[in-house]
């Protein structure tokens, strides 16, 4: 079982010629059933920080551990049998765009395994907090960008992962307000959440606890 | 729209591919004709009957199936043969257009002149060389039909992959970013794939081989019927690995 992700010293540069380092000297530890929010400036490494999390980048140095071993370390099926608890939504979502959003829910079910009498009712249950039951036979293309956030989020999170990594980079804004509140639903399902936000969103998560992860801009 | 072209593409493939295939037994059958106008085969045992058939002269072909040994005794006395003969030619199928059986052919009318109840025999040199060079032009022709079937098929059923693969994109991004990875999609494609090209070649070849069947009996071409859905359907689910690498490496 996934119970934290930590980062120690972790530096991140670019590849290449012009070698930019993108993070440095990095440390943290995400845990589970908690909500963390990383704001900073744009090309502060936020989007970079949640691909290293999410293991689907190496650092240029430092380490990364899950649950105390080095992820480095782990072979590659380790390495996969943990990415499997790790759900990424990318600052641009993935939907299968020709089905509806019962289908791209049912799809990520059906990658789980789950036996198809189980699955209606687990698409019932996240699409209800995510206020998203009566378009659930709409396809994604005609759904609002607020709303395509939510289903990303809702996908993420139907296969109860340890932890969601989300950079849809969330606002303040009344558009975004749906799905702050879907985010702080996620600890209720026993999943950790690391969100990029907008440093004024963070307020609005006043009501709950969570950790803000501030980076700064490497000029 | 796209699920159109790309049953469209997969079934032509499919068609073509399996056609190709065919030509393997469809060449021997013609040629089996054309040479059966220079020779006798006389009581061939074939599945559940006896195959006989017998040239009184160029061209003219009595063939009976004769389904017992009462009925052997009754074509003898049809055609004059004696029941003791066993001439065998190599079978049609092996015969295919090699034009070396010419000494085969004049050992069997040879023999056919020593049977005085077969008749008279017209034949002459120029005609046997005629027919096998006639059979061996066919030869070629038929492989150059082949290959041109099965490059066909190929590319069709290429192109159907290309697309289909490409429909199915957004899983494969999907998987790997749920922490999934590709193999799960990987493998339905590949399945799926497998399945439409399998399922199309043996749609075809079920009716290309009834219809050979009805020509000609022979059991080879029911070989043929089998063999041309694995080849169809492995055809299609490789392509379809080779663009799932492309598409997420």
């Amino acid at each position: 079982m996934l119970h934290n992700i930590s980062l120690e010293n972790v530096f991140y540069r670019k590849s290449g010629d012009s070698g930019a380092e993108i993070l440095k000297n990095i440390n943290l530890s995400i845990d589970r059933e908690t909500i963390n929010l990383v704001s900073g400036p744009p090309g502060s490494g936020k989007s970079t920080l949640l691909e290293l999390l999410a293991l689907k980048i190496k650092p240029s140095s430092g380490i990364i551990t899950i649950n105390g071993v080095e992820a480095t370390e782990l072979s590659s099926r380790n390495l996969r049998h943990i990415r499997r608890q790790i759900s990424f939504i990318p600052p641009t979502p993935c939907f299968l765009e020709e089905k509806s959003l019962y289908e791209n829910l049912e799809y990520v079910l059906r990658l789980e395994g789950i036996p198809r009498g189980m699955v209606f009712d687990r698409v019932m249950d996240i699409l209800s907090p995510a206020g998203l039951i009566l378009k659930r036979e709409l396809l994604p293309s005609e759904l609002s960008s607020a709303e395509k956030s939510l289903l990303a989020f809702s996908m993420a999170l139907i296969s109860e992962p340890q932890f969601v990594l989300c950079d849809l980079n969330i606002t303040s804004s009344v558009d975004d307000s749906r799905l702050r509140e879907f985010i702080k639903e996620a600890p209720g399902r026993s999943t950790g959440v690391v969100v990029t936000c907008r440093s004024d969103a963070a307020e609005s998560f006043s009501d709950i606890d969570f950790k803000l992860i501030t980076l700064n801009k490497n000029v | 729209m796209y699920r159109k072209v790309r049953l469209m593409l997969l079934l032509a493939g499919s068609f073509f591919l399996s056609s190709s295939i065919f030509f393997i037994p469809l060449r021997s059958f013609i040629s089996s004709y054309l040479i059966g106008g220079m020779s006798v085969t006389v009581f061939t045992y074939e599945e559940d009957f006896f195959k006989a058939s017998v040239n009184t002269e160029p061209g003219l072909i009595i063939r009976k199936h004769i389904t017992s040994e009462e009925g052997i005794e009754d074509f003898c006395l049809d055609t004059g043969v004696s029941s003791d003969l066993e001439i065998s030619l190599p079978s049609a199928f092996n015969l295919g257009f090699d034009p070396y059986y010419k000494s085969e052919i004049e050992d069997l009318i040879g023999a056919l002149e020593n049977m005085n109840s077969v008749g008279e025999l017209v034949y002459s040199d120029e005609m046997i060389d005629n027919t096998l060079s006639l059979v061996s032009r066919l030869g070629s022709l038929f492989l150059v039909l082949a290959s041109l079937f099965a490059v066909s098929g190929l590319l069709f059923i290429y192109a159907g992959i290309h697309i289909y693969i490409g429909s199915r994109r957004n899983e494969f991004i999907l998987s790997e970013h749920l922490g999934y990875g590709r193999y799960i999609p990987a493998l339905s494609a590949f399945r799926k794939s497998f399945l439409y090209c399998f399922l199309g070649s043996a749609f075809f070849s079920g009716i290309i081989s009834i219809a050979i069947y009805y020509i000609s009996p022979g059991s080879e071409i029911f070989y043929m019927m089998l063999v041309s859905p694995l080849v169809a359907g492995f055809t299609a689910g490789l392509f379809s690995l080779f663009h799932i690498y492309k598409e997420t490496k």
